[in-house]
């Protein structure tokens, strides 16, 4: 049995419904990673402290997606609040989604006007298995 | 409080289970809940978890002066057949290295019917806010019509037949302790009265000096007897500070305790407190006089409630009692009497969550900030549990109440390591 491992040289967003619908960016940045743990520090008589926790983890990651044509900047947006899949370069996977996005519009002379995303990924709770 | 290594909880120590409860500096806390389908006493069990919407509202609470005692409230996003669904509540404790694996540790938080769902609109998946009540609301159904008992019928039976009528087949009565006792005259429910079937078992359980009924986290229907809850052992002890008591519960106390540091409060009650009571029994074909039919009590000296220290007589209501002949009068009243001629103290206080809680707790509160002395002997009136993990919420009356100054009921004898809750099988008549 093989098991082949694919390195992207493009991130891809896409949804887990209609994986061949894909935004490519030219590139991609992770630039924050939020990883909070529900739970609190609770303080008893004598000045105990104890920690108690609950097992669900919430991580939430920053991405930037450089280079979005304005028809893929449309697609970003209408995924707003659905599950997608992002994948990049540095083999990372997250099924997550996002209820923002912030555009920055820029010009650069290798693919003219166009929009940098960003977006902050809520990881979700997704099994692709079939 | 629940047996502290009965299933689920059996293949572990009570030290491994203690371990959890207080002594652990880090916990994570899930809960989940299980539909049961089919027989009450081996149900089929689907377990629902995933559906539930996790939020910090999400509660088990239990009032031990209602006539429905449990109840809970979460949000689903499974839509349950309203009114019929019977659910099971369960929380899982997660600490490092106590069990392989990092199995968690699970207690089961009874059985509900979930009956009272609010939806929020507007969303795409629909989530429902949820109330259940524990089974012994299938019992506060009204009877529709007159029910009777014949005098001479043991309340075993009387008690059992109430139950079969009921409609709810799943119960039998197993202990016979009450048959001992017979009904004295005819106890007749008319049609007037719209008696539910809970009020007819209850009624029934006063009058053979039993506490009313109540279902217990595995689905099982029991009856206290009615006895001093200070003549009962203390099953768990609260340690809010430094006391003898708390020192001989767990000399590291301190890295152990699991009582909140604020929100604690003693309320004491001496307002028109009776020192003079009157209990008649019913349904009598002659005049009742004291010794036949009548008992009265006068709490001349005994405390500051009665008629020499507060320097006048105060009344109570006249109390009827179905009794079962004059012993059984004189016993119902001096129960009465032994819970209304002491100022009532009532005590309120957080914890770290207890899953063990249960139907009126013995419980030790030992702080050394309560007045006249650091010990109250407490029966637990109501408790709140947080499902998510939060602090869970006592309010309980004191069993002997101080007289600011005399009278607290010394606590039960700590173990020296900790104060594991002690099951006490034989408080309870069974239903199964």
């Amino acid at each position: 049995m093989y098991i082949a491992q694919v390195t992207l040289a493009k991130p891809i967003l896409s949804t887990p419904g209609n994986p061949t619908l894909q935004v490519v960016p030219l590139g991609s940045t992770l630039s924050a990673a939020d990883n909070n743990q529900d739970g609190e520090y609770r303080q008893y008589a004598a000045g105990r402290i104890r920690m108690i926790t609950t097992p669900t983890e919430q991580l939430a990651e920053q991405v930037t997606l450089i280079g979005l044509t304005f028809a893929q900047y449309n697609l970003v947006q209408r995924w707003m609040g659905e599950i997608v899949l992002y994948r990049d370069t540095q083999r990372r996977r997250i099924y997550g989604g996002y209820l923002a996005v912030r555009d920055e519009r820029r010009t650069r002379s290798s693919v003219g006007e166009h929009v940098d995303v960003t977006v902050t990924f809520q990881r979700l709770s997704y099994s692709d298995k079939v | 409080m629940q047996p502290i290594t009965a299933a689920p909880r059996g293949a572990l120590t009570s030290a491994q289970v203690m371990q959890a409860l207080e002594r652990a500096p880090a916990v994570s806390i899930d809960y989940g809940y299980e539909l049961l389908t089919g027989s009450y006493t081996a149900p089929t069990v689907t377990d629902l978890s995933n559906y539930l919407v996790k939020d910090t509202a999400a509660k088990v609470q239990r009032d031990n002066t209602a006539t429905v005692q449990g109840s809970c409230t979460f949000t689903t996003e499974y839509a349950h057949n309203w009114g019929a669904d019977r659910i099971r509540l369960y929380q899982l404790w997660y600490v490092d290295g106590l069990l392989p694996g990092n199995a968690p540790v699970r207690f089961d938080l009874g059985h509900f019917m979930v009956t009272t769902p609010e939806v929020i609109l507007g969303q795409s998946i629909p989530q429902y806010q949820v109330t259940g009540w524990d089974t012994m609301y299938l019992l506060q159904q009204p009877v529709g019509g007159s029910y009777s008992a014949p005098a001479g019928q043991s309340f075993y039976v009387a008690i059992q037949n109430v139950l079969t009528a009921s409609g709810v087949p799943q119960f039998s009565f197993v202990d016979p302790v009450v048959s001992t006792k017979t009904i004295q005259n005819d106890m007749v429910w008319p049609i007037s009265s719209n008696a539910t079937w809970v009020q007819i078992i209850n009624e029934m359980c006063a009058a053979c000096t039993m506490r009313p009924m109540f279902v217990d986290y595995t689905n099982i229907l029991r009856v206290i007897p009615d006895v001093d809850p200070t003549t009962l052992p203390s099953e768990y002890t609260f340690v809010a500070g430094d006391t003898a008591t708390g020192r001989a519960k767990d000399a590291d106390w301190a890295a152990h305790t699991t009582i909140a540091p604020g929100n604690r409060s003693l309320a004491r009650d001496a307002w028109n407190v009776p020192n003079h009571w009157i209990f008649v029994q019913n349904n009598l074909t002659f005049e009742p006089t004291n010794g036949s039919g009548r008992y009265e009590v006068n709490n001349v000296s005994d405390g500051p409630t009665s008629q020499t220290a507060i320097g006048r007589t105060i009344t109570a209501p006249v109390v009827f009692l179905d009794a079962a002949g004059q012993a059984d009068l004189a016993s119902q009243g001096e129960q009465i009497v032994r819970k209304a001629k002491n100022i009532a103290e009532v005590v309120k206080f957080d914890t770290g969550p207890m899953p063990l809680a249960g139907h009126y707790d013995i419980l030790t509160l030992t702080d050394p900030t309560l007045p006249a002395s650091d010990d109250r002997r407490l029966v637990a009136q109501q408790w709140t549990l947080p499902l998510a993990g939060g602090d869970m919420s006592w309010v309980c009356n004191v069993a002997t109440p101080g007289a600011w100054g005399s009278g607290v009921q010394a606590p039960g004898a700590g173990t020296g390591t900790s104060d594991i809750p002690t099951y006490i099988p034989n408080r309870y008549l069974h239903f199964t």
